[in-house]
């Protein structure tokens, strides 16, 4: 057996590997900057784990005092690690990191490799917290918090990786390349909703725990259930339900944490039962493409999940803001809106340029199939916010620009193969795109502010007039 | 059939193609041939604009557009797939982006004895495999120029023994095709003309037997080549290596 030293160097290349192949995911024949892309990529990887980080601790200082809030950011902890790092883990569950299986190691080194592979994905965030938050439990709660709060921030880790593990295994195993017939289709298109609803349940969790706590409730009846009980022993309370379910739980990590090598030595079997049936059906190319779109976003678990949140808030917050005033209804329509960019940028980032040169196509047919796509969200959208504002129907002229200019942008700014090596284009297109889809809401807050029309009139005649300009970036 | 007239492609400050000018005539296949890095891969980018370049290109006369590309089918080295999408997913999204093809996909997928991925995610699949998904989404509109960089690579060989017969098909319907291998064997029995290509710049063009008429050389294709680039003597390297 070597020593560990040499398997943590071992799992730089392959972790490396890993996450470019994660960020180049849809366009591997990049040709143009390598190496600044590479270097972008790299710091932009470092830069949202320290943003994570200094997220884990701002949560540690804000939630550590009561037990209803720490138990809230410990939901909040899976959330982060499920969401920002399951495309990367999308590696662990192909074959690309077989190449260790022709090397002179044995099952268990193999083990050990990718664990510290996957450890890397997680490493400064994992690290931080698991320094952090004793040292603040200790310092909130005394000398009793210090072991429990380490024994329970080292559990929740091993758990929320094992979850993300679990997640990606089942996404690209079952959902993502399910068989080809309509009735899977359908199936697919459901069970994405109700895994971005999954995501959504877990951050309306975190708020319910924000109501609670300030509601001032005693959880301390519920302190057997995780997390609750992580909680109350974190806070260094010996009260005894909480102690056996916590230590029941803690049990439940060691055995997670070894399915997790099981879990890795087991990711080649990644092979998909699929019909050999030949099926092809010719469309339109403006069809094709949103159709090709649509079949990537679907594979995709992060890009699932930014897909269905405008439809899944849209459905949450008409339920829970009751607008009466015209502040409380921007506030819903900025709320179901304020992914629509992000959206906007995703949509041209996923396309293959290189592919794109070599087929009879104009970018203008591109343009027209992305601003679709985007405008069918927007209308996804509309049955569940119209009923609480008409003025969501007025802004759909805004939704038309903001696609048109920004998938425009997006293509003469190159943002394509990945966001990470262009981050300060993606921002500055989602700028834009900010200034675009509200600058009709603007237009309507001065006519309601002034009194001199209708709002809903004057965000829709600003919008007809700013789509003029979207008609003329979807035609160049 | 096509002409490229003083073609240069630079990579910042390096210019990886130095002024190259031929033609691919109608019933032709030209092969080029150079050692890695010599410039092959940058020609044919460069024909389809997936490089910026200097000089002129042209399909039966006319500059290379967005019409001219449904004429031709680009197999590259390393294939330019949608990795999210299965090969049966990725022939419908470039058929029906070209208007064509639908009709010839299932007897080449048959041909090339790929029932059974069509419809696994090409995320999945082996090289080979993968390198099928490119001929065929390149073949199937049936177009009348053919840019081949290496496409035998990763082929089994029946597979490669068919993508053969379809170019020798291909040429007797009046196609053309330019084509880049390292196997001497396969330029030597399949191509009409050989370009020999090395550091951007074009050191020998002809027939086979105009080539070993230039260098003098009775012995094979390999042997012209390496006396072409001047490599002929690597006896010096195998007994180092011995």
């Amino acid at each position: 057996m070597r020593s560990l030293r040499e398997f943590w160097k071992i799992s730089y290349p392959l972790y490396l590997n890993m996450y470019f192949t994660g960020q180049v995911r849809f366009n591997r024949n990049v040709n143009k900057n390598i190496n600044k892309i590479i270097k972008s990529i790299k710091l932009n990887n470092l830069f949202m784990k320290i943003i994570i980080s200094c997220f884990l601790i701002f949560g540690i200082i804000l939630d550590g005092k009561s037990i209803v809030s720490t138990s809230g950011f410990f939901l909040v902890v899976i959330f982060l690690f499920t969401f920002f790092f399951l495309n990367t883990l999308s590696v662990f569950v192909s074959d690309s990191l077989d190449i260790l299986k022709i090397l002179p190691l044995s099952n268990e080194e193999i083990s050990l490799i990718k664990i510290m592979t996957l450890f890397r994905v997680f490493d400064v965030p994992l690290v931080t917290l698991t320094i952090a938050y004793p040292i603040i439990m200790y310092y909130y709660h005394g000398f009793y918090a210090l072991v429990p709060s380490f024994l329970s921030i080292v559990s929740i880790e091993i758990l929320s990786i094992y979850i993300s593990l679990k997640f990606a295994k089942l996404f690209y195993k079952k959902i993502a390349y399910s068989s080809d017939s309509i009735f899977s289709t359908i199936l697919r298109v459901i069970t994405y909703f109700i895994w971005a609803l999954a995501f959504m349940g877990l951050y309306m969790m975190v708020s319910i725990f924000e109501i609670i706590s300030k509601l001032k409730i005693n959880l301390i009846a519920l302190d057997f259930i995780f997390p609750i009980n992580y909680a109350v022993i974190s806070s260094g309370i010996a009260d005894l339900k909480a102690v056996v379910s916590s230590i029941a739980f803690f049990a439940l990590s060691i055995v997670a944490f070894k399915k997790c090598k099981i879990e890795l030595l087991k990711s080649t079997e990644f092979k998909v039962q699929t019909s050999t049936k030949l099926n092809i059906k010719m469309s339109k190319p403006i069809i094709a493409f949103i159709k090709k779109d649509f079949k990537i976003i679907t594979r995709d678990p992060g890009m699932v999940i930014l897909f269905f949140m405008p439809i899944i808030e849209a459905i949450f917050l008409s339920i829970v803001i009751i607008p009466k005033t015209i502040i409380t209804k921007l506030i819903l329509i900025l709320s179901v809106t304020g992914f629509l960019p992000i959206l906007t940028i995703t949509f041209s980032g996923i396309e293959n340029r290189v592919l794109l040169k070599i087929l009879p196509i104009e970018n203008k047919t591109i343009r027209i199939a992305k601003t679709i796509l985007g405008c069918i969200v927007y209308f996804a959208t509309i049955p569940f916010v119209v009923f609480r504002t008409i003025l969501y129907i007025a802004l759909f002229p805004a939704v038309f620009t903001m696609n048109s200019v920004c998938t425009y942008l997006a293509e003469v700014m190159n943002v394509t193969n990945n966001m990470q090596a262009n981050t300060l284009k993606a921002i500055t297109i989602i700028v834009v795109c900010y200034i675009l889809l509200y600058l009709p809401l603007l237009f309507g807050i001065l006519a309601y502010l002034l009194k001199i029309f209708n709002v809903f009139v004057v965000v829709l005649v600003a919008g007809l007039i700013e789509s003029i300009v979207g008609i003329i970036f979807i035609k160049i | 059939m096509l002409e490229i007239l003083n073609l240069k492609v630079k990579y910042g400050d390096f210019e990886a193609v130095k002024g190259v000018s031929f033609n691919v005539k109608k019933g032709e296949v030209v092969g080029l041939l150079g050692p890695n890095g010599a410039g092959k891969t940058s020609i044919m980018k460069a024909i389809l604009g997936l490089v910026d370049f200097e000089g002129d290109i042209k399909l039966n006369g006319s500059k290379i557009g967005v019409n001219e590309k449904n004429d031709i089918g680009y197999v590259p080295e390393e294939p330019i797939l949608i990795e999210y999408l299965t090969p049966a997913e990725f022939f419908e999204f470039i058929a029906s982006v070209r208007g064509k093809g639908v009709d010839k996909v299932n007897s080449l997928v048959k041909a090339f004895d790929f029932e059974k991925h069509v419809n696994q995610p090409i995320i999945t699949l082996s090289m080979g495999n993968r390198k099928k998904v490119s001929v065929i989404s390149a073949i199937m509109h049936e177009p009348s120029f053919l840019i081949l960089d290496e496409p035998l690579n990763g082929l089994d060989a029946k597979s490669s023994k068919i993508l053969k017969e379809i170019m020798k098909k291909h040429i007797e319907n009046g196609g053309s095709i330019l084509f880049s291998t390292h196997i001497m064997e396969i330029a030597e029995k399949l191509c009409d003309r050989i370009i020999v290509i090395d550091k951007g710049r074009i050191l020998a063009e002809g027939t086979i037997d105009s080539l070993k008429e230039l260098v003098k050389s009775e012995g094979s294709l390999e042997d012209v080549f390496l006396k072409l680039i001047g490599s002929e003597d690597i006896g010096g390297i195998i007994d180092a290596i011995s």
